[in-house]
């Protein structure tokens, strides 16, 4: 037997006349504003962002409103300033000739061009970015790293973050310090004066304000990976497991 | 004189309280209520670097599906278990009657004071749209949260308009909750209602100045 507490009172509907199905449209149009919305954001890309990024920064949300489809992430404010005078890369470690490079020997380091797509974690990705920087074969000429310095630390000037390579996924096609992105140098929200980028793992592992880059014989889990995040950020195959 | 020595008929006493929901009504706000907590908070910690800081990135995903799953099967089956319960509520939320047409023409004020306000059915235009938006909200957030799913374990899923969209349904979900609970617990006029969300029932005078149509045609039913 049906309890009185399971059932409603009456709710009795007014005539026919005076009705209007307003719960049915403002429930569809929402649907629908949700699908179409998804559809022309797509369509249109990071061509909204520029404005919507700059009322971002205005209120202090810079870091999750798009600007090129970009959303900035870091975890120390204010962002490193690169001052071309002072900055210097040093790469050392079990290597045989560690170095350190001024922003002038940088530049003059070889460098080549890709073009690949960038995933970040939270679920956004950018398509086709231009980066132009040094390949991880350049570097390893450069300093010759033993046989069992198998790990690579890479050490970001934004105090304390860090990410670390195998040396198989370092050698990754693709895989390079950028200094420029789409036609222009690294912006400070970017990464400025470099990054790593390793198109083959979501953005947490592309180390931006590369500072120092140590070979090493044992492996050291990163900033975010001490944080929960997968120490091999595969896109497509990790971050997987929990969802 | 027959009728002298009789004392007159009092009418019957009314009840202090009014029924207004039932449990399957009560269990699906509930369910909604606690989910949407859980899901907020941690598609928060997923969202923000610095919260991932407070809730590990695994825990946070692990919760936020674990809970839109609950939501969505909890609903199937409150649904299938009492289907009258939630006709109810969606005739009632589908239509837009004169009463509601004369709510919605005072505006704002409407929500903070009911003086003048025309007599309303069981529930009012702002609840019905409310609770139409906010099921829409959460279909849209559910379209975009499989999308996110999907781009996980093939890029193909992933477009640039998803997180937005997610993003932007999130904002005008957590407004809507903000109203609605201020309205609940914080609004004179209005946080009477909150005992009915909680118990099933509130207090007939109440009902009585915001809801006069509703108890009117309720009693009418019950004789």
């Amino acid at each position: 037997m049906m309890s009185t507490m399971d059932q409603p009172s009456s709710h009795p509907t007014p005539t026919a006349k005076s009705r209007i199905p307003l719960g049915r449209a403002a429930f569809l149009g929402t649907i629908a504003a949700g699908v179409v919305g998804v559809a022309a954001l797509s369509r249109v890309g990071g061509n909204i962002g520029g404005s919507l990024a700059d009322l971002g920064s205005a209120v202090g949300a810079g870091s999750i409103v798009p600007s090129g489809g970009w959303r900035i992430y870091n975890v120390q404010d204010p962002m490193p300033t690169f001052d071309p005078a002072s900055y210097t890369l040093t790469i050392n470690g079990n290597v045989e000739q560690p170095v350190t490079l001024n922003w002038q020997a940088v530049q003059a380091t070889p460098m080549t061009t890709e073009i690949t797509d960038f995933h970040c974690v939270t679920g956004w990705s950018v398509d086709k970015v231009h980066w132009k920087g040094i390949t991880a074969k350049t570097i390893i000429d450069l300093v010759k790293p033993r046989p069992s310095a198998q790990h690579i630390n890479f050490q970001s000037l934004e105090q304390p973050y860090f990410d670390q390579l195998t040396m198989k996924q370092f050698v990754l096609p693709q895989v390079m310090l950028a200094v420029e992105m789409d036609g222009t140098p690294l912006t400070r929200a970017h990464g400025a004066p470099m990054r790593l980028v390793i198109p083959q793992m979501y953005g947490y592992k592309g180390v931006k304000w590369l500072s120092t880059i140590t070979f090493e014989d044992t492996p050291t889990r990163g900033y975010w990976e001490t944080r929960g995040y997968d120490e091999d950020a595969w896109v497509g195959h990790t971050h997987t497991a929990a969802a | 004189m027959p009728g002298l020595d009789t004392p007159t008929p009092l009418p019957p006493k009314q009840p202090r309280l009014i029924r207004r929901f039932s449990r399957a009504q009560l269990a699906a706000h509930l369910l909604v209520a606690v989910t949407f907590f859980v899901m907020l908070w941690t598609g928060l910690a997923l969202y923000f670097p610095p919260l991932a800081e407070i809730m590990n990135r695994p825990l946070a995903k692990q919760w936020h599906l674990y809970a839109s799953v609950a939501l969505g099967i909890g609903l199937v089956v409150l649904i299938l278990l009492k289907p009258r319960d939630f006709g109810i509520v969606v005739r009632e939320v589908d239509t837009l009657d004169r009463a509601d047409r004369e709510w919605l023409r005072g505006g704002p004020r409407r929500l903070f004071s009911h003086v003048g306000a025309p007599e309303q059915g069981w529930l009012n235009a702002g609840q019905k749209l409310n609770t139409a938006v906010t099921l829409g909200l959460l279909v849209v957030l559910t379209f975009t949260g499989i999308l996110l799913w999907l781009g996980e374990r093939n890029t193909a899923w992933r477009f640039t308009g998803t997180v937005g969209v997610h993003d932007i349904a999130t904002l005008l979900i957590i407004i809507l909750v903000s109203g609605h609970l201020y309205l609940a617990l914080f609004n004179p006029s209005t946080r009477a209602a909150a005992r009915g969300i909680v118990t099933g029932s509130v207090d007939r005078e109440w009902a009585e100045a915001n809801h006069g149509r509703w108890v009117r045609d309720s009693e009418k039913q019950d004789r």
